[in-house]
């Protein structure tokens, strides 16, 4: 089942702020997507506005190409699992699991042998059989989290809503069930949305990244997007690690406050401008300047570079030369990689036309080539 | 050995204060030996006294549980203009004295007042009959369930309704099967309380009553008429009566409370 948004605001009814301005987005059926963003993003609000557990003042919500607006939540057919479960502390698992069906219409309210069957069935999808006699208070963690979607899942919902689901869970039983969760979300062909804070979460989980801040979204797109070409200076901070580098732009070339970093050029008028760049895309550029990169770890490959330009300590991970050196002499950082930000202004940078060869010698010898 | 100066205190002061009273009662009660006090409660005005603060407990009772709980709900779950305002006067009965409680109804119900004069000619008078006492005593015990209600409301329970509806339950079933039962230790600790301040109220209900013996006097106003006649083996019998089941009930509610205090917040 596929859900659209068109134009959503919903309005903090104390002081009449938006909470969530103005949103659009199309969740085609079958996919995962997270909402990502900080804390007081709306991420969370949206998620209930889709719900129908909040209202919205401006918009339309449509669940297969039909308006849902006034339709009750509990009409929706949509599960939504809780940051903190929701389960119900005075009734076993089984109970729980079982909720959904036992509270429909009496027309269509399965027997209570189909109801039990069913929950066993879902207690072992979740790999929970014999638990189904317990109370929630009597379980780990982990194991609430799947009583919560399996009560979720009794009903067969096409539409999956989950809220920071992973939020209480230790490092170790988060990744097992993240990973457990896509493997559901394929088999049992939902369309998932899922709200996190944790950008790693959302990349590893979910084919569509949406980014939102203040309410609005900022990006959306596939995790690898996000990561590589960034809406804006918010986004790729938000996306991955990153250095902020000062420095002044003159005939559309950016020269950076700390020495031994290569000019670049750039296409924004003359003044001062921040180069934005992921310490995994700086270059060293050994023989073409003072600095000295001295080799703190390596990882695999790569080399985690401090780098000591003036005052200041960079950290760079960057391809190492075959013969590992512990310390790279003059040395200066190629930035090619990086944006360059002001005000509103965000552009992609180049190498400038003049000297700069294309990577590490593996000697680390003084060499000057030119480039024209 | 400061504390154990100030543990000697307090176990003083309880013994003195709490302690002393219900003993003195005792045995003021049994001064002529049980059979003589036991004698005194089959007095026909006496058993009327103990039907009738049964009956108006009960009613009491059950009015303010349905009424608590429906106001503890709206005010934990909604934000309306006067909430502030509808919680003050749901505590007022707490603040304000008994006595003036009873003549608000007086002043309502009475002949001199807004609809008195009518019941009494329709033949249904409130006052100086059992429904004034049930309309004074609902009205000192009204906070009771909502105030033990409310909290528990506010916190615990919103995730979980939210999530009975997402699951497909409607109102009825939501409050049946998800709210009440997981407040269902609240609840009950909020009825015991209303019922244990019904059955021991004497000021308003000593306004609407009349005091007519055989009718209209509860256990309370009972004593009182008793003790005036200097009849104290009765009076205080019937006040050892009276306080044998407001501990009942107060026991009843401790009990509650532990096993609420090992329950809560556990999903």
């Amino acid at each position: 089942m596929s859900v659209q948004l068109e134009q959503i605001t919903r309005r903090n009814p104390r002081n009449g702020r938006p909470i969530v301005d103005n949103v659009s987005l199309a969740v085609a059926s079958g996919s995962f997507t997270a909402l990502v963003g900080p804390s007081g993003a709306g991420k969370t609000s949206l998620l209930r506005i889709i719900a129908g557990l909040d209202p919205h003042q401006a918009g339309h919500v449509s669940i297969d190409g039909t308006r849902v607006d006034t339709l009750d939540a509990r009409a929706r057919n949509i599960g939504f699992v809780f940051q903190h479960y929701a389960l119900f502390a005075h009734m076993s698992v089984a109970a729980n699991i079982g909720f959904g069906l036992s509270v429909r219409p009496r027309g269509q309210r399965p027997r209570r042998d189909v109801i039990a069957r069913r929950v066993e069935d879902l207690l072992d999808l979740m790999q929970l059989s014999g638990l189904g006699g317990r109370y929630p208070h009597e379980l780990s963690g982990g194991q609430r989290q799947r009583v919560a979607l399996a009560r979720t899942l009794a009903t067969g919902p096409r539409v999956l809503l989950l809220d920071e689901p992973f939020g209480a869970l230790d490092p170790l039983v988060r990744r097992q069930i993240r990973g457990w969760l896509r493997s559901l979300h394929e088999r049992l062909g939902l369309t998932t949305i899922l709200v996190t804070h944790d950008r790693q979460e959302a990349a590893e989980l979910a084919d569509t990244v949406v980014l939102m801040r203040h309410g609005r979204i900022v990006q959306a797109g596939t995790p690898q997007a996000l990561e590589d070409t960034p809406a804006d200076p918010f986004t790729m901070a938000f996306t991955g690690d990153l250095v902020r580098l000062g420095g002044r732009v003159e005939n559309h070339v950016f020269t950076p406050d700390l020495p031994d970093i290569l000019p670049v050029t750039a296409p924004i008028a003359a003044g001062p401008a921040e180069l934005l760049v992921r310490p995994v895309d700086i270059a060293l550029r050994p023989g073409q300047g003072q600095a000295t990169a001295v080799l703190r770890q390596a990882r695999g490959p790569l080399g985690l570079y401090d780098v000591r330009l003036g005052t200041d300590t960079l950290q760079v991970e960057t391809l190492m030369p075959p013969d590992r050196p512990r310390i790279l002499p003059h040395c200066a950082l190629d930035v090619t990689a990086g944006r360059l930000a002001r005000d509103n202004a965000w552009a992609s940078v180049e190498t400038p036309p003049f000297p700069g060869p294309p990577s590490i010698h593996p000697t680390g010898e003084r060499i000057h080539a030119q480039h024209s | 050995m400061s504390r154990l100066l100030f543990a000697l205190v307090v176990y003083l002061l309880v013994a003195v204060m709490v302690v002393l009273p219900p003993v003195m009662v005792f045995a003021a009660a049994l001064s002529h030996g049980l059979r003589v006090a036991m004698a005194t409660l089959a007095e026909p005005d006496a058993l009327s006294a103990i039907r009738l603060t049964m009956i108006v407990t009960g009613i009491s009772v059950a009015i303010n549980t349905v009424f608590g709980t429906m106001a503890a709900w709206t005010l934990a779950h909604f934000r309306f203009p006067g909430r502030n305002l509808l919680v003050v006067l749901i505590e007022l009965p707490l603040s304000v004295s008994p006595v003036v409680g009873g003549l608000v109804w007086l002043l309502v119900f009475g002949t001199q007042g807004w609809w008195g004069a009518a019941l009494e000619r329709w033949g249904h008078p409130v006052l100086f009959a059992p429904p004034g006492i049930v309309l004074a005593t609902v009205f000192v015990t009204f906070p009771y369930v909502t105030r033990t209600l409310m909290p528990m409301l506010a916190h615990n329970g919103r995730e979980a309704e939210e999530a009975a509806v997402m699951l497909g339950a409607n109102l009825w079933q939501v409050l049946w099967h998800v709210t009440l039962p997981g407040a269902r230790l609240a609840l009950l600790s909020g009825v015991l309380l209303t019922t244990a301040r019904a059955m021991g109220e004497f000021g308003a209900v000593s306004v609407v009553s009349g005091h007519i013996p055989g009718l209209t006097e509860t256990m309370p106003l009972h004593i009182e008429t008793l003790y005036n006649g200097y009849q104290t083996v009765a009076a205080f019998t019937m006040a050892a009566l009276l306080a044998l089941m407001a501990m009942g009930v107060v026991m009843a509610r401790n009990l509650t409370e532990r096993r609420h205090g090992r329950t809560e917040n556990t999903a």
